[in-house]
């Protein structure tokens, strides 16, 4: 299950303007794929089992660092795409650069020095397991 | 007297800023000009997204940025229901996305199309007609009649009772008794007083 934040205006009668508000769902992700920072589409479970689990990601329309542009179908990066900055990284001769193709996948550090996929919490006391998401201040 | 006139004075030299003028072409934030755009999305429309780039020189952006500025509250405020996202700085090219009920999805493709063109392309495929919305207006009046009662559907009078010259509310003044429907179904009316 993930915590997803859904942005939606607010409009001020008085100002006549709107403004961003956001209400936070937890989703559940039935293929597992999604990770911190996507950008996902999610949508109401008719029939809940949990009470805390209110929806379902039924799209992933961003993976974060890899996106696809929807219509040409590549690999993009704002306002380039890897095949361009590949040339032109080529073009300046630059060597030592980030390679997207030979690179691993991302999260690869998930639970073994990257400990931002779950909530962190304030260690007291110390355990003889050591948990990783305890911090101690 | 007096009194009362340095305090008119002092009034009218506490006067607020007005609040309009505040901000980037503040037009926008005018009733009329929100008002004033013809997209109503279709019912099935739930999510629009718009996906564009802030640099000044991506000229073929232009467009979706002036869109985003000058459109995108008027649809946000003819469509309260609907979602409006937009993504910044993502993808090289812009476009606009319409996301169903259905779970499917409607992409435009917008590249160097001006912010005009992008709102007659979204009415003529997203958007409620001319004659349905007209239709719709005439539908609205029919049921804003200041005749109908009940303050919880937005009405002015809860009851009748509340009228000057109609039969008071119950709960203050009870009602004759033979005026109510328990009396005479019970039997009362036969009773010789």
């Amino acid at each position: 299950a993930h915590k997803v934040q859904v942005p939606y205006f607010v409009f001020d009668n008085r100002l006549k303007a709107f403004f961003n508000h956001h209400q936070e769902f937890i989703a559940s992700d039935p293929s597992n794929e999604s990770k911190t920072g996507d950008v996902v589409v999610i949508q109401k479970i008719e029939n809940m089992v949990q009470k805390e689990i209110t929806h379902f990601i039924s799209e992933t329309m961003y993976k974060c660092g890899d996106v696809k542009d929807p219509i040409s179908g590549e690999y993009v990066v704002g306002s380039r795409t890897r095949a361009q900055m590949k040339e032109i990284e080529e073009l300046y001769g630059a060597t030592g650069n980030f390679d997207y193709e030979t690179a691993p996948e991302r999260g690869r550090l998930a639970e073994t020095q990257d400990f931002t996929d779950r909530p962190v919490y304030r260690k007291w006391h110390e355990f003889e397991k050591d948990d990783p998401y305890g911090i101690r201040n | 007297l007096l009194d009362s006139l340095l305090q008119e004075i002092h009034r009218r030299k506490r006067r607020r800023k007005m609040s309009f003028m505040k901000g980037i072409s503040p037009i926008r934030r005018t009733t009329n000009y929100l008002n004033a755009s013809p997209l109503v999305l279709k019912r099935r429309v739930k999510i629009l997204t718009v996906n564009f780039n802030e640099n000044e020189e991506e000229e073929h952006h232009k467009g979706a940025r002036d869109f985003v500025f000058w459109n995108l509250p008027q649809v946000q405020y003819k469509n309260p229901n609907v979602q409006i996202v937009t993504f910044r700085n993502l993808t090289p090219s812009p476009f606009i996305t319409c996301f169903l009920e259905d779970n499917s999805k409607i992409l435009f493709d917008v590249d160097s199309q001006s912010n005009k063109e992008i709102m007659d392309r979204l009415v003529k495929t997203v958007g409620k007609s001319k004659e349905l919305l007209e239709e719709e207006a005439l539908a609205s009046e029919a049921k804003s009649n200041p005749a109908n009662f009940c303050r919880r559907l937005g009405f002015d009078r809860h009851c009748i009772c509340e009228m000057p010259g109609q039969v008071p509310c119950p709960i203050m003044v009870p009602v004759p008794k033979h005026w109510r429907g328990k009396w005479w179904n019970q039997g009362h009316r036969y009773e010789e007083e």
